[in-house]
């Protein structure tokens, strides 16, 4: 329960969803099997997901179509990360998951002094999964196109079958969609959580049906997450996140290296 | 975009979420006091209230299809018919692993 509230609550302060840390807690330090600690994991992604992409203030920078859209590729890259992972052993997995332990440091170091980039309002024609908004904090009008749709799909499609391991994905697409596909950060973030919900329920109901989900360890760790995010919220609004994005960074790349050599 | 009736289902849909994970958290935490105190109903609780978790994303994909197809917006009734079928196919996939 602990694990969860820690892991709910940085994982809410840096933007990222509380898997990356709970997984490797469940597993190297409560004890848990690899694949159970990342099939509960997995279930907190759920509960996570919801609650931030229903919370009033953020459901007006989702953008539907195009989440929608999107969540074919992650879905169906979750069925084949199912059909792939249960096929693999232990060590395998360990080492996917330092790989992408070791990826998602990378980008949070380089996204240290990214956050806003809210690009200029114009009269431009958004196209079908395009979006118009009004940033809440400048209440500027924004409007954006989609590019790139093809490395979308791609990156939607392998944060799909990433999330399978027990983390979100939402680290991998947030970055692409915004610096690749121009989507505005903000969209990009609460359009992401809306498609790891659908993406997260694919492994959770393949995992429960498999007897991967141990009722009383999950029920602590989604309390746990649950609360967490909610005080890594209200801790956020306040506190530069800097220090800690580089301390975080350095745990998962040790992480990384832990799996990597198991 | 911006579609009036498309933000107002959005709200509703949302206040959907947050009841369902309040309800489900609800459940969870009853099931784990239960099984902690050595009562034999707190798996089952605990059982429900993930169950319910899941079927809560799942819920809105259904509602955003059916509006979709009222609505008659083509792409979004395919994006979410699809994602219900992907959804199925895994289902009958992890059956047939268990077995």
């Amino acid at each position: 329960m602990l694990a969860g509230v820690v892991a709910g609550g940085l994982g809410a302060l840096l933007g990222i969803g509380g898997g990356a840390f709970l997984v490797p807690f469940l597993n190297l330090v409560v004890g848990l099997d690899f694949k159970i600690a990342s099939a509960i994991s997995l279930v907190t992604v759920i509960a996570t997901s919801s609650v931030t992409s229903a919370t009033p203030g953020r459901l007006p920078l989702v953008n539907l179509r195009l989440g929608m859209v999107l969540e074919i590729f992650t879905t169906s890259g979750g069925l084949l990360g199912l059909m792939v992972f249960s096929r693999s052993n232990d060590p395998t997995l360990k080492h996917a998951f330092a790989v992408v332990m070791a990826v998602v440091a990378v980008v949070m170091i380089r996204q240290l002094d990214r956050r806003t980039s809210v690009p200029d309002s114009h009269e431009l024609d958004v196209g079908v999964l395009g979006g118009r908004f009004q940033d809440p904090h400048t209440k500027e009008l924004v409007a954006y196109r989609v590019k790139r749709l093809p490395v979308a799909f791609g990156v939607s499609l392998l944060a799909g079958v990433v999330s399978m391991l027990g983390v979100g994905g939402g680290v991998l697409k947030v970055p692409v969609l915004n610096a690749w596909c121009g989507v505005p950060m903000r969209t990009a973030a609460a359009t992401s959580a809306l498609m790891i919900a659908a993406t997260a329920v694919v492994g959770s109901i393949s995992y429960y049906m498999q007897g991967r989900i141990v009722p009383t360890y999950t029920a602590a760790a989604v309390l746990g997450v649950l609360a967490g995010s909610r005080a890594g919220f209200a801790i956020g609004v306040k506190t530069k996140v800097r220090g800690l994005k580089i301390l975080m960074a350095a745990v998962l790349a040790t992480v990384a290296v832990i799996y990597a050599t198991r | 975009m911006p579609d009036p009736e498309l933000s107002r289902l959005e709200h509703q849909l949302g206040r959907l979420l947050r009841v369902g994970v309040a309800v489900s958290a609800a459940a969870l935490a009853m099931g784990l006091v239960c099984s902690v105190a050595g009562l034999g109903v707190g798996d089952g609780i605990m059982r429900g209230g993930l169950v319910l978790l899941m079927a809560i994303p799942i819920t809105r994909i259904v509602a955003s299809f059916i509006d979709a197809v009222r609505r008659g917006d083509r792409l979004l009734s395919w994006a979410t018919a699809f994602v219900l079928v992907v959804m199925a196919l895994t289902v009958v996939y992890s059956w047939r692993l268990k077995r």
